[in-house]
């Protein structure tokens, strides 16, 4: 598709405006379209066309350039539109002018007269360079090769923004529309979409009366009353209602807090939305009124939740890592097409990066993908290795590192498979440093793709990863199949990752086997046959791997809650070349009475270098619970929390992820999540709740949204 | 099976939960010592590479030899983006190829140009888009649309911003708050509406309904239910204009033509 200029009649109409013929000549450049941020189809997104008018074929980098340093570097690098990057698409649209720069006309203060020095561009604006005429105008045909450009390069907009090539400040904007010269920045274009995408006011004042009516902008109102404030669930009962009074007032009621924050602490202040008196706005300052300042959390909550149902975003799908390596794990969040990453600070989450599409690399988020976290180089901080098999025609893996900026990137991909192993949908990826040499290696299994099953060894090599050994169809003592369950420890404490296996469906009776890596190979160093000591093994048997009596070896705690008249629970103590019985619980725990649908999770609870348990049960009971079972070494003693954690109501859809928010030793933290909420949950080992968030993470200075 | 007990009894003498009395007792199975071989127990020395009998699947290829892969194939480094979405179809992430190849059968929706002119609303054209299309389940302030086909709403959507042209103020000094827009009350603008194909055809113009509302103060806290906004939210919402019906011939040319070249 190429770009086109008049051709036929051009000049000025009777009023001064650009005036041409809608038939069009070819120009030698062709226009194009890049979608530069591209979150989804687009109508489940809010679509932002981008145009631009009066650059020439040569010029098309400072237009580039301006798009990057308005939308990309600016509005989508910060705080709302950053973090919801995921609810947009934006098409940058390559239009080529004819001629350089954008038509100028100059008013004469009397109104007489209007000389306008015509330039052929694309789209045929005006700009006037006066506020108080709108800084641009429409040329004729303006509307019409506005809707043209549209029609042809962008399936769906819902707002639509023109740079011109112009110098000097100006732009105007309104229903769907916003035209920007390259004199403005990028707040001014944030405050903007303030309205355009928020429907918020202005809550700059002059010095006028309101007229009359409450508004309909949820920044402003003309309530004084505490009770019926419209954001009163973000002020402080402390802060007082009017907390600003008299023309464009600031914090004059009484002293301001020490701390109070000209952004972030909401009151009730007088003038607002062009406005000096009988309106109010909710904070000293906010983008809304000063284009440098952040959103208020009533802008920001606004946006949010309007938007929140195009983003995507969802709490489901969490990994917890310590990326940064602070001590302290961060958590991913990745929904759909991105991701979002927040820091502990100890008791609550921030974000530190959000990413739609891609990441440099490239890799680019799907929602198949799967994620395992570990410290693959071996630098003490975690890196993701991610694999999707079910979103290309080709699966991947990649390995995903922190970029030293609070953001990832991608460090190796492989396309298919790697020298030695074909990747195919079936693979189960476990992430253990097999070889001790601190990095995570890789074990793949697949039982289901092949006429055999296959076992892998990747090695990593810090930025890379290689195979070192494969097994088809049987292991040094086993043989492989497609029920095979392998869970990873290093059960003789010599720093190597080895494996336990299970097969609980494919064989005359169960077996459980226990291979040791030698960093390079496994050896087969005990396979049980229908019993482990103290224990029948049943298909239903469910393990959990961790260390609990602290000797560095790992352990077994086995669950089964399907195959016996009652449930039971095993704690089977590695000897580094077999398993000692430790205890086993019949019906009951100290604590806590067992049922067929308690869920465990392993997790060092209180920091004293045993693994214990995290328990919960939903299903079995009138109430639902969560329960710590803490491991002294020889037995479990459990505490537990019915129905609630704080204000965190226990319910079916909650998952459990363990980790260390907090810092310090263990892992005494639980991430719990569903689709809407998400909690970060303490065990002392009593369990308690920090904090709780409702479809986003924010941390609001007072109050919260819900 | 055990019916559901109301709580957790927590001292460690409760009683264990007899979750099924007819299951085996993991106690007696032990007394009864291991299970007889049947011969289709797990072999002690399992052999490399014995495929499994019949599943109809191939091998993997073999591990290459240590020398050919060693100095083989590492992670490129550039890297192209990934391709070949699965269950897409080749060309459909071009978004020029979306009206242009937008059928009947496709899922999409119809962006409806209307016009809001004096008091007077008109539909002024149309642009078929491929893909689902996410309908709102709550109103935000300032306008609402909606859109009722045969006595049945197909579409609503909040419109911020609407009906208003705002100038940029002047530089402000730095850091401090801006004096304000300019703005000016428009008496014409275009805004869009957003219907699912399937509920919108050349043939259904007549019985198209079109209501554009204002929220008279903060927007409504409610979602969306069945039944049309107006009777839903009566006391939040005030109409502003509406239209009963399209008579195509009665349109402009070029708004006919769109309308047939994008409706079904």
């Amino acid at each position: 598709m190429s770009s086109f200029v008049p051709d036929g009649v051009r000049g000025v109409d009777a009023r001064g405006r650009w005036s041409s013929s809608s038939a069009r000549k070819e120009l030698a450049v062709p226009d194009r379209m890049t979608q530069v941020l591209s979150s989804g189809p687009p109508g489940a997104k809010v679509n932002i066309a981008v145009l631009g008018d009066g650059f020439t074929a040569d010029e098309q980098a400072v237009y580039d350039g301006k798009v990057r340093e308005l939308l990309l570097d600016g509005v989508f690098a910060h705080d709302y539109f950053y973090e919801d990057a995921q609810a947009f698409n934006l098409y940058q649209v390559n239009l080529v002018s004819r001629e350089s720069g954008v038509s100028r006309r100059v008013y004469k203060e009397a109104g007489a007269g209007a000389p306008t020095e015509l330039v052929d561009t694309a789209l045929g604006f005006v700009y006037n360079g006066s506020a108080d005429r709108g800084w641009v105008e429409h040329g004729q045909d303006t509307a019409a090769a506005m809707r043209r450009a549209l029609d042809t390069w962008v399936p769906d907009y819902h707002l639509v923004v023109v740079v011109l090539n112009e110098p000097g400040f100006g732009g105007c904007g309104g229903g769907g529309l916003q035209v920007v010269t390259l004199g403005v920045a990028w707040t001014a274009l944030a405050h903007e979409l303030g309205h355009a995408v928020g429907g918020l006011a202005d809550e700059c004042c002059q010095r006028r009366p309101w007229p009359a009516g409450e508004p309909g902008a949820v920044n402003l109102t003309t309530s004084t009353s505490r009770t019926i404030l419209k954001w009163g669930r973000f002020v402080a009962p402390s802060t007082p209602v009017p907390t600003g009074i008299g023309t464009c007032a600031g914090y004059n009621r009484d002293v301001p807090p020490a701390g109070w924050d000209p952004s972030q602490d909401v009151g009730l202040f007088e003038g607002g939305g062009g406005h000096g008196m009988g309106v109010f706005r909710p904070v000293l300052d906010c983008r809304m009124r000063s284009h440098d300042q952040p959103w208020c959390p009533v802008c920001y909550t606004e946006l949010k939740t309007r938007h929140q149902p195009r983003t995507g975003h969802s709490f489901r799908n969490c990994h917890a890592g310590d990326f940064d390596g602070d001590g302290r794990d961060e958590l991913l969040v990745h929904s759909g097409e991105g991701v979002l990453l927040y820091r502990s600070n100890g008791t609550q989450l921030d974000l530190v990066f959000s990413a739609v599409g891609t990441v440099p690399g490239p890799w680019r988020f799907r929602p198949g993908d799967r994620f395992h976290v570990g410290d693959v180089d071996g630098d003490g901080r975690d890196e993701l290795v991610v694999y999707n098999a079910t979103d290309w025609d080709t699966t991947y893996l990649g390995l995903l590192a922190g970029d030293g900026h609070d953001g990832l990137h991608l460090v190796a991909r492989y396309d298919g498979g790697l020298p030695g192993w074909a990747f195919r949908p079936a693979d189960r990826l476990l992430l253990a440093d097999f070889d001790g040499d601190g990095r995570a290696d890789l074990y793949l299994f697949n039982g289901d793709d092949w006429s055999i099953p296959y076992l892998g060894m990747l090695r990593s090599r810090g930025s890379s990863l290689e195979l070192v050994r494969r097994f088809d169809a049987a292991l040094p003592g086993w043989t492989l199949r497609p029920g095979d369950r392998f869970h990873v420890g290093d059960f003789d404490g010599d720093g190597r990752a080895d494996l336990y296996v299970f097969n609980g469906s494919d064989w005359a009776v169960p077996h459980l086997g226990m291979l040791r890596s030698t960093g390079s190979d496994l050896e087969l160093v005990r396979r049980f046959d229908a019993a482990l000591p103290g224990w029948t093994l049943r298909p239903g048997d469910r393990f959990h791997v961790g260390d609990f009596d602290g000797d560095g070896r790992a352990d077994l705690y086995v669950f089964n809650g399907d195959d016996w008249s009652m449930a039971h629970l095993l704690m089977a103590s590695s000897t580094g070349s077999g398993l000692d019985f430790t205890e086993r619980y019949d019906g009951n725990a100290p604590g806590w009475q067992m049922r067929r649908h308690d869920r465990h999770w392993v997790a060092d609870c209180n920091g004293d270098g045993r693994a214990d348990l995290f328990v919960h049960n939903y299903e079995d009971w009138g109430y639902e619970y969560l329960g710590a079972m803490i491991s002294n070494s020889k037995e479990l003693n459990a505490t537990r929390r019915e129905d609630w954690v704080g204000e965190w109501s226990l319910g079916p859809e909650d998952e459990f992820l363990p980790c260390n928010y907090q810092g310090g030793t263990g892992t005494p933290d639980l991430i719990v999540h569903n689709a809407d909420w998400l909690g970060m949950i303490r065990a002392t080992p009593a369990l308690v709740l920090d904090r709780i968030y409702h479809n986003w993470i924010h941390n609001y200075r007072y109050g919260r949204n819900w | 099976m055990t019916a559901p007990t109301p709580a957790m009894m927590g001292d460690a003498e409760a009683p264990p939960v007899v979750e099924d009395p007819a299951a085996p007792s993991m106690q007696a199975d032990a007394l009864a010592g291991l299970p007889a071989p049947t011969g289709a127990e797990m072999p002690a020395h399992p052999e490399q590479g014995s495929p499994l009998a019949g599943n109809g699947r191939v091998e993997m290829p073999p591990v290459p030899r240590a020398d050919a892969w060693e100095l083989g194939p590492r992670p490129p480094a550039r890297l192209g983006e990934q391709r070949g979405r699965r269950g897409r179809a080749r060309g459909q992430g071009d978004p020029r190829s979306a009206s242009a190849s937008a059928s009947a059968s496709a899922p999409g929706y119809v962006r409806l140009r209307l016009r809001l002119d004096g008091g007077h609303l008109s539909v002024a054209g149309a642009r078929a888009v491929e893909g689902p299309l996410l309908q709102p389940v709550r109103l935000h302030a300032g306008l609402a649309c909606e859109v009722v086909v045969e006595g049945r709403r197909v579409a609503v959507d909040s419109i911020p911003d609407l009906g208003v042209w705002r100038a940029l103020p002047a530089p402000a000094a730095k850091g401090g708050p801006s004096s304000g827009h300019r703005v000016t009350a428009l008496d014409a603008f275009d805004f869009h509406v957003r219907v699912p194909r399937v509920d919108l055809a050349l043939a259904t113009l007549p019985d198209l309904r079109v209501a554009v509302y204002r929220c008279k103060g903060d927007a409504p806290t409610v979602p969306i239910g069945p039944g049309t906004l107006a009777e839903q939210f009566s006391r939040e919402l005030r109409e502003v204009t509406r239209i009963e019906g399209v008579r195509l011939w009665e349109l402009p040319p070029e708004v006919q033509e769109e309308l047939r070249g994008q409706l079904n």
